[in-house]
């Protein structure tokens, strides 16, 4: 509310500055010297200039103090992540309350960060587990937990399975060579390729034969409450040069419902820092659940 | 502030084979044509469900 405050405030400056060189100009430039109708032009320059950075300097300085303002919120997810991996007796419900705080809090600084109503989740993969799993078997993500803010929007009625072959999101994370994957895009509409299971449920976008008017037509009528998105594996800290044995526990990721709103230099990192983070936690909670089958099968 | 817009390649010519490590992991190789293999080893979970089942019998 301050920011929104503020940047009308800026807005109004600039435009007052625009109106009351308007007037003056017509007001004083016709019967100005050569010399007083050159310094008008000079300042007025200047004038516009100065107003224009000041405006822009705002936006660009207003979202670097938001990063600022989240690392208070983010100090209690290390705090209570921390907490859940050095007791070695935590429970999966222990866990999952440590995830739980981390998705919330991403998703509430990244809705400050962006002003645009942010989620967050944590997925991870489902296989059959002890049923044969063969070479030609097929790997699904689950949601291990959502923002509570969006958790009842996003509960899906159908229960339309999550393969990682049919999401672009998550297939592309595996030919990535880098040590530093990740998945982003801030127009998940104009991906002509992309691939996701919840079209089944929210409907497929439209596909016109016309290259630009298409592509419009699919963004306006987007089915997805998503339009821009940032996914990173959680894994453990590997070097380039770890590349070859990269590791997944599982998958963080954040969305919003607005275009162009992610940066990869700031938020692709930002997400990264939990997500590494969560690892020791994560892994644990899959060889808790893993542990609980065997142990019931025996 | 260096937004950025995604990257989406064709995956026509992309191969995904997985293959059971243990009864934990499964390591996920991407292959396309002319290139070294991409490996991921994911830590994979049985699926509630069956989870669930067990209980149910471990009960009953």
């Amino acid at each position: 509310m301050r920011n929104a405050w503020t940047a009308m405030i800026t807005l109004l400056t600039v435009a007052a500055s625009v109106v009351s060189l308007v007037l003056a100009y017509q007001e004083w430039f016709p019967s100005a010297t050569s010399e007083g109708k050159l310094a008008i032009i000079v300042l007025t320059s200047f004038t516009l200039l100065l107003s224009f950075t000041v405006a822009l300097q705002r936006f660009r300085f207003s979202r670097r103090a938001a990063y600022g303002d989240a690392s208070r919120r983010l100090n209690r997810v290390f705090f209570e992540i921390v907490d859940a991996s050095q007791r070695g007796t935590s429970s999966a419900a222990h866990i999952k309350a440590a995830c739980q705080e981390s998705v919330n809090a991403l998703a509430e600084v990244f809705t400050r960060i962006t002003g645009s109503r942010c989620s967050a989740c944590i997925k991870i993969v489902e296989g059959d587990f002890g049923t044969g799993l063969g070479d030609d078997t097929r790997l699904k993500v689950v949601t291990l937990c959502r923002d509570t803010e969006s958790d009842q929007a996003r509960r899906r009625p159908g229960k339309n399975q999550d393969w990682i072959d049919q999401n672009s999101d998550f297939e592309e994370l595996f030919a990535q060579r880098s040590a530093k994957r990740f998945f982003a895009s801030n127009s998940l509409p104009w991906l002509s390729d992309y691939k996701n299971t919840s079209f089944e449920v929210y409907g497929m976008p439209p596909r016109l034969g016309v290259p630009i008017l298409g592509q419009i037509v699919r963004d306006l009528l987007w089915p997805l409450p998503y339009r821009s998105t940032i996914v990173v594996p959680i894994s453990p800290k590997a070097d380039d040069d770890q590349v070859r044995a990269f590791r997944v526990g599982g998958y963080f990721c954040v969305d919003s419902t607005s275009r162009f709103v992610f940066s990869t230099r700031m938020d692709v990192e930002l997400v990264r820092g939990v997500a590494d983070c969560l690892h020791p936690i994560v892994s644990r909670y899959c060889s808790l659940r893993s542990g609980s089958y065997r142990g019931k099968k025996q | 502030m260096g937004l950025f817009t995604g990257r989406q390649k064709s995956d026509q010519r992309r191969t995904i084979t997985y293959k059971k490590l243990n009864d934990e992991e499964v390591l996920v190789i991407v292959q396309e044509p002319g290139k070294e293999p991409i490996k991921t080893i994911v830590q994979i979970v049985p699926p509630e469900s069956v989870v669930q089942d067990q209980l149910v019998l471990a009960i009953g």
